[in-house]
């Protein structure tokens, strides 16, 4: 069997992992509807920033470690992902089968690289609401699982985050100082 | 990015472009030690706005920037704008116009604080803007036959006018408006503008003698109610007495960017363009390419239109693993060049005079 594996991660699984970790008893409908709580909102800026190598692969392992300690079960052979290359990418153009992306390179910087996706590499949730514009989080490294190595590659959209009313407020007063400028037309 | 001098009766226009999508700005000396700057890009290490760059290493007086302008919100046409805000303190803000001011204010700030979160964005960098704009600065909504600046310079007028977007695209911007501050509120999605390019600014630059045409990257339309048919049929600024001897072609030498109109009615005959290459899509094409040459006097690109298909050097076990799981990553190649023309403001016969930095050439094909 060919040791590539490529997991995607959508929303429904990262927020049921999160609602495990917390301990609240969601399924996975209810996680994808609760995507919008501040605990979230939270965790996806953690998982999102991944500026920091380190923190990102503490993240991903730390929320599965906990997963398999809340179904009882030992997590000695736990999958742990660790990140070589990072990229944040956007969809730039939707074809039937697959799509395109201009990405940014997180890990070293530089010059912005373009890819074209299989649409069969995401779950079937995402290739339904898959359009241009669309933010995602690419990632290649290796996992361990029973005590193997394998390379990996992960695809993570981004989440839709709720705006709070503090979140309101400051756009409102924002709005207000611009209305005051001064303007020559 | 150092150039030659800028003489007091030397209009200088400085096409700076990084190609593949990057970004691209324009730097003009209107004479006098007066400048415009009009939009930006950045250096891709350094994140600094390259236009800024070019006034620092060319010893201009930040305060002798009277217009910024922002031609449309395309990423590679606004990104490190707020550097340039920021530093150049006396300068007006330009931008397209939107009818609706609170309506547009409401869309660009929601959309930028929901989006700050996670990535800098075309509306973050918008508001940065105005949120770094000095209290003597004025912002100028920008639309179709409006001056936008004038002075007078050894008898000779200086004026820079908005030629575009059309009364039209004002009229649909604000309903779309509506929809964008709903679009805004999702944060997993770069806010898309329908037909960006429809609202870009372009520009018609009289100074003395010479006039010069910024197309920015407004496009041909069936309707005439838009784009550049917009221009050419009902504009009261350009007429046959301020045709320009200078053009920077419109949306990076694309075929959509073309029509004969505004080569017969807004441009003399033979001018000299310059062409921005996007080379992310290989604009421009072969045969736009051989028609801009038939009709220019010469014609400049800023740097190499050919689409880089390479891979980007790295660490070769990394390599091997992208191409394991997508063969098809490649690098988007910056590639800097800069095309520096020069006019002497107060000679009527005077001839356009070119320099190019770094990638930039002039073009030429066999016949």
């Amino acid at each position: 069997m060919d040791s590539k594996t490529l997991e995607i991660l959508s929303v429904e699984e990262d927020t049921l992992n999160e609602s495990i970790q917390t301990g609240e008893d969601y399924t996975s409908e209810e996680a994808t509807h609760n995507i919008y709580s501040e605990k979230i909102t939270d965790y996806e800026e953690k998982d999102t920033t991944i500026d920091d190598t380190q923190t990102h692969s503490e993240n991903e392992s730390t929320s599965e470690k906990d997963l398999f300690t809340k179904s009882g079960q030992s997590y000695k052979n736990l999958s742990v992902f660790e990140s070589i290359q990072k990229w944040k990418g956007h969809v730039t153009k939707v074809k039937d089968e697959s799509f395109e992306a201009r990405l940014i390179d997180l890990t070293n910087g530089g010059a912005d690289e373009f890819a074209e996706f299989s649409i069969f590499d995401i779950s079937e949730n995402e290739r339904e609401s898959l359009e241009i514009g669309k933010i995602f989080y690419w990632s290649i490294g290796r996992k361990e699982y029973l005590g193997q190595i394998e390379k990996s590659s992960r695809i993570r959209f981004q989440k839709v985050i709720k705006w709070d009313l503090s979140l309101v407020n400051k756009v409102n007063s924002k709005v207000a100082e611009y209305l005051k400028a001064p303007e020559a037309n | 990015m150092k150039i030659n001098s800028f003489d007091l009766d030397i209009c200088s226009v400085n096409i700076i472009s990084q190609g593949g999508g990057y970004g691209e700005s324009i730097v003009i000396h209107l004479g006098n030690r007066d400048f415009i700057v009009i939009d930006s890009c950045v250096d891709k290490k350094t994140g600094k706005a390259l236009p800024l760059l070019f006034l620092e290493e060319n010893n201009i007086d930040f305060s002798r920037v009277k217009r910024i302008i922002c031609t449309h919100w395309h990423k590679d046409h606004i990104n490190g704008m707020p550097q340039i805000v920021e530093k150049c303190q006396d300068a007006d803000f330009v931008f397209a116009r939107a009818n609706n001011k609170k309506k547009f204010y409401d869309f660009v700030t929601l959309d930028s604080e929901n989006k700050e979160r996670f990535e800098n964005s075309t509306t973050s960098d918008f508001v940065k803007c105005l949120d770094s704009l000095s209290n003597k600065a004025r912002r100028w909504r920008a639309s179709y036959d409006q001056i936008l600046y004038s002075d007078v310079y050894k008898s000779q007028r200086i004026a820079i006018s908005a030629l575009s977007p059309s009364e039209k695209v004002n009229e649909d911007y604000e309903i779309e408006l509506s929809g964008l501050i709903d679009q805004a509120s999702k944060s997993d999605i770069r806010t898309p503008l329908l037909s960006p390019n429809d609202k870009s600014v372009v520009l018609l630059i009289e100074i003395g003698y010479h006039n010069v045409l910024l197309g920015a990257d407004l496009e041909v339309k069936d309707n005439d109610l838009y784009g550049w048919l917009n221009i050419t049929r009902y504009s009261n600024i350009v007429n046959g007495a301020n045709k320009s001897t200078y053009f920077k072609i419109p949306h990076h030498g694309s075929e959509n960017g073309f029509h004969q109109e505004i080569w017969d009615k807004l441009l003399e005959k033979d001018p000299i363009a310059s062409i921005t290459p996007y080379s992310k899509s290989s604009l421009p094409k072969q045969d736009m390419l051989h028609k801009y040459h038939n009709l220019t006097k010469s014609l400049h690109l800023t740097s190499s239109p050919k689409k880089f298909n390479r891979p980007k050097k790295r660490d070769s076990q990394i390599t091997k693993a992208i191409l394991r799981f997508n063969p098809t990553v490649k690098e988007l190649r910056k590639s800097l060049g800069i095309v520096s023309h020069t006019i002497d403001i107060t000679a009527k016969n005077a001839e356009w005079k070119s320099q190019h930095i770094g990638e930039a050439f002039e073009i030429s094909l066999a016949s």
